[in-house]
This record gives structure tokens, C-alpha cells and sequence, in this order.
């Protein structure tokens, strides 16, 4: 388990790794945005379950002080409708 | 007309299918064949890839995958192989399979591949034993990949890889991380052996449409990218009875074609 961290500005790298790396996400297509005050996560999962589980796997590593924003979408894909020819 | 589904990245675990049963459904009536280009599991776990056995034990058509890097995480890749190959799937790693399409003989070799970037911005081996052994490996995997292209007795080859052949595809993605994206070792192997086209993944905030050097067709299948279950792709079965046959290019040189008109 990663311990709680302060402000830092190689934030956004940590918590990418955390993602990444913790057997609860081992997600490397989160996008991460951190301002002095708060650390935004968006791009898309595939479940609530894989939602919540990043957002706790940031919240564990970054300090209280920081406002989370979880913008991850659930993201479900339906069949094609159409073909393309490849030639 | 061939019609391949293919789709990459289905990241499957315990929460997330990676086949809807409507999808099964569609790929059964509307695909002559489906490719997975890698990352079938989430974590890497052989009870992940259960899951997706356990749809792909439904379909009807062949099925072809290779493995990501998330499928090796655990290290049970062979656990995961025989998973899939129970369910009826062929697994390739520098291997290949030829199936017949209507009379057409439609050859899929496929490899995980590797990083190492693409020319002009790539690793070498060079330097450290660690930096020189990532490039060995991504040159061995390609060199495999085209070893079991040139292998291959079809009318139509098709190449299949995690990892990325060509840079049209990776945009959208950092510069930065291209190199862990993808090799122009592998954009080499596709080349030499005059693909139809070729599928990977990998890269979730790529683009779908690229050209490897010489001009082959290469299409990022990450399910991210298409945003789609799967995308369908129609090949001319007629005309790739009309190709002419490849050439090695031995890694290292350029591409050599045998015959004067290089893939559209």
C-alpha cells in the first residue's frame, strides 16, 4: 500500500503509476490532471467497479487536502452497423 | 468477400465481459472470422480469461488471438493460452493459421510484439544490458512475426500484433510514450511479407487508420479507439488471389518486393 502523500509537483506521475501499478486498477489509460488544489480523473472504464476502485487506489495516495473529481465515463460498446473494404 | 471482426484491449475481468451476448449473436451471422489484437485480460489472470472463454465457446467462426502485456502480468500466459484454446481459439505467437474463406485461404500470423519505437526517434542496442536486451527482444518478436508471415501458404496474409507497426496509428498518444507503443521492426515483418492489412491495440488514445512504410493498411483495434464492440472489415478475396508473393527483407534493409506494384 502507498502511503499518503503531500502536495508535490511529480503528483500526477505518482498517481499514474499507482494506477498503473496496484493490483486493484492496473489502469494506464487514465488521464490526470492536477492543480494546486484538486487532482481530476477522466477518460473511460468499463465498469462502476473499475471507477470506484481508481478512485480509491488516488484517494489513498493523495493528501485530503485535494478535491478528487472522478470524471471516468462507463463506457459500453455496441456491434458495428457498418463494414469498411479494406480494398 | 472476406469479412474479419476485430477489436483489441477487451481488458476482461471478473466485472467486465468482454463479449455481449447480442455481439456474439452479430459476429456469428455477420463475420467470416475474428482477430483479437491483445490485452484480453485486465490483470492478467488465467480465471479472467475464463470468462472470456467462456463466450468465445459460443462462436461459430475461427477465432484468432495473440497476448498483451496485460496478459502477462501474472505470468500465466500458458494458463491463459489454453484457456482460449480450450474455448476453440488459436493462439499465436510467431505462429500462424490459415483458414478457408469461401476458397479463399486466408493466413493470420500473429506475435504480442514489442516497444522500441519507430525510425528516426527508436532504442537501439546499444548501452546497457537492460536497454539492449528491450530492443533484442522487440527485433526477436518482430523477426518471429516474420518468419511465420513468410510461412505462410494463402492467398491473403493478415498480420496480427499487440504492439504497434507503424506511428499513423499512435496519434493522439503522447510522443513520449511511443516507444513503448510500438517498433518499426514489426511495420518491417508486415511489409516484407506484403500484408493485406494489419491489426493491433494497444494504443487506447490512438487513431484507427494508418500505413505501415511501404503502404499496408494498418488498423488500431483497441476497443477505446473504435469505440465499438468490434469493427467489421471487408477483404477482396478475388484479388488477393492475384498477388504476387513476398520477399524477406532480412530486417535491416528496405522493403523488396517481388512483384512491381507495391500493396494499395
Amino acid at each position: 500500500m502507498t502511503q499518503p502523500d503531500i502536495d508535490t509537483p511529480y503528483l500526477a506521475d505518482r498517481i499514474k503509476d499507482a494506477l498503473a501499478t496496484d493490483e486493484r486498477t492496473h489502469m494506464l489509460d487514465i488521464k490526470i490532471d492536477v492543480s494546486t488544489s484538486s487532482v481530476c480523473l477522466s477518460g473511460s472504464v468499463s465498469s462502476e467497479e473499475r471507477r470506484n476502485a481508481a478512485e480509491q487506489v488516488v484517494r489513498e495516495l493523495v493528501s485530503y487536502s485535494f478535491r478528487l473529481v472522478n470524471t471516468l465515463r462507463v463506457e459500453s460498446y455496441q456491434e458495428p452497423s457498418d463494414t469498411e473494404a479494406l480494398d | 468477400m472476406i469479412r474479419i471482426a476485430a477489436v483489441g484491449d477487451l481488458h476482461v475481468g471478473r466485472d467486465t465481459p468482454g463479449f455481449a451476448d447480442e455481439h456474439l449473436e452479430h459476429l456469428n451471422d455477420c463475420a467470416d472470422m475474428l482477430l483479437v489484437a491483445g490485452d484480453l485480460t485486465q490483470h492478467g489472470y488465467a480465471r479472467e480469461a475464463a470468462v472470456l472463454s467462456g463466450e468465445l465457446g459460443r462462436l461459430r467462426i475461427p477465432m484468432v488471438c495473440v497476448l498483451g502485456n496485460h496478459d502477462h502480468h501474472q505470468n500465466e500466459e500458458r494458463e491463459i493460452r489454453e484457456s482460449l484454446e480450450a474455448a476453440g481459439a488459436r493462439v499465436l505467437e510467431g505462429e500462424h493459421a490459415v483458414f478457408d474463406v469461401r476458397g479463399v485461404r486466408v493466413g493470420v500470423a500473429g506475435s504480442k510484439g514489442f516497444g522500441g519505437g519507430f525510425a528516426g526517434a527508436c532504442g537501439s542496442e546499444f548501452g546497457e544490458t537492460q536497454m539492449k536486451a528491450f530492443i533484442r527482444q522487440s527485433r526477436c518478436d518482430a523477426a518471429n512475426l516474420e518468419r511465420a508471415l513468410l510461412a505462410l501458404d494463402c492467398d491473403v496474409r493478415v498480420a496480427l500484433m499487440h504492439y504497434a507497426p507503424a506511428r499513423g496509428t499512435l496519434a493522439g498518444e503522447a510522443l513520449e510514450i511511443y516507444p513503448f507503443l510500438g517498433s518499426y521492426f514489426l511495420g518491417q515483418a508486415v511489409d516484407a511479407a506484403r500484408c493485406a492489412v494489419a491489426f493491433h491495440g494497444h494504443a487506447h488514445a490512438g487513431t484507427e487508420r494508418g500505413l505501415t512504410e511501404a503502404g499496408v493498411p494498418v488498423r488500431n483495434v483497441a476497443r477505446s479507439v473504435l469505440k465499438l464492440a468490434y469493427k467489421l472489415y471487408e477483404l477482396n478475396g478475388a484479388a488477393a488471389l492475384e498477388e504476387a508473393q513476398p520477399v524477406s527483407n532480412h530486417h535491416g534493409r528496405d522493403a523488396i518486393w517481388s512483384g512491381a506494384k507495391p500493396p494499395k
